[in-house]
């Protein structure tokens, strides 16, 4: 096993970790991080698994780029989001999940 | 957290995790090599740096978009301001009274400062033949921007909400305007003529790195304040 491909396992263990710690918890923070992991475990999965034996491909590396780009803008803004609901309704969960 | 939620979370991300091995062992061969068919192309592209080139010259449709995902996260943010009947926008900078004051911060503000600011232009520059380019650039003076929100402004510089609207979009704007300008041309959405495909990728480079770092400090600094209340 080359160590792209062992790059490529560690994402998707991170992703199936991260998955199972999303449906877990339902405090939204937990969920935010817990999606982020999921998402850094797809940019390890996908830059690991399309390098392994040719080296490094420089097209999944700037898809991972903008994907780290986006995911960061989307983590801030669920931040905010998340924030006002707070600040909205003293909850840090959505309703829900507080009655399942 | 529940008994069964827990249990079934596990189970669920278990059966995750052994799909993706077996999926990663059982791997299909790729069709055609990106790789190499980048590396080809190179010479055309008016940059000699292969992720550069795929950023804003072969797939540079994805970095259009992509920068109009942060123009929107970063509107839908300042929608969601604390009075949103106000035409006020938050400013970047704190106020005087919000500022962490210590002495300490502002000595490394000053000190970091100018390195940052040069850093920042550095890895513009770089991104033309090297690792580097408009997104670490903008992250870089981004994060200067929260030093300096966090800090305090010791130089007096404010922005004003118009400069700031203004640096917000123009990465869009003139990405939009550059690529739809090849079509007056006569050539596709996008796509630079060789000779100047340099030039081009360089100053939507620059804007891109100034509307990311509006961007991002942007969505820093809207955060609503929950801090006089514990989640």
């Amino acid at each position: 096993m080359s160590i792209d491909l062992w790059y490529a396992m560690i994402g998707g263990l991170l992703f199936a970790l991260a998955f199972g710690a999303f449906m877990a918890h339902t405090h939204l923070l937990r969920r935010l991080l817990a999606f982020n992991i999921m998402g850094t475990g797809c940019f390890l999965l996908l830059v690991g698994l399309s390098q392994h034996g040719r080296g490094p491909d420089p097209v999944p590396q700037a898809l991972v780029l903008t994907g780290i780009v986006v995911a960061v803008a989307s983590t801030a803004l669920a931040l905010v989001l998340l924030r006002r609901w707070f600040a909205a309704t003293g909850q840090t969960t959505l309703p829900e999940d507080t009655h399942a | 957290m529940t008994r069964a939620r827990t249990l079934s979370a596990g189970l669920l991300s278990a059966g995750v995790a052994v799909t993706l091995a077996l999926a990663i062992r059982d791997r299909p061969r790729a069709g055609i090599d990106l790789a190499a068919t980048v590396r080809n192309a190179i010479p055309d592209s008016g940059v000699e740096h292969d992720i550069t080139a795929v950023l804003l010259q072969f797939r540079s449709y994805d970095t259009l978009l992509e920068i109009a995902v942060l123009l929107v996260a970063a509107v839908v943010a300042l929608a969601l301001r604390d009075e949103p009947s106000s035409r006020t926008v938050p400013p970047l900078e704190t106020a005087e009274d919000e500022a962490i004051n210590t002495p300490l911060l502002a000595a490394l503000q000053r000190l970091l400062l100018p390195v940052m600011l040069v850093t920042a232009v550095y890895l513009l520059w770089a991104g033309a033949f090297q690792p580097g380019g408009a997104f670490q650039a903008g992250a870089v003076l981004a994060a200067l921007g929260v030093l300096w929100r966090v800090a305090g402004s010791p130089l007096g510089v404010t922005i004003s909400a118009a400069w700031r609207r203004g640096a917000l979009v123009i990465g869009f704007a003139v990405f939009l305007a550059a690529g739809s300008a090849m079509l007056l041309l006569g050539r596709p959405l996008l796509n630079w003529p060789a000779e100047w495909a340099k030039i081009i990728i360089i100053a939507i480079e620059f804007v891109l790195m100034l509307s990311i770092a509006v961007s991002l400090l942007g969505l820093f600094a809207s955060s609503p304040n929950a801090a006089d209340q514990q989640p």
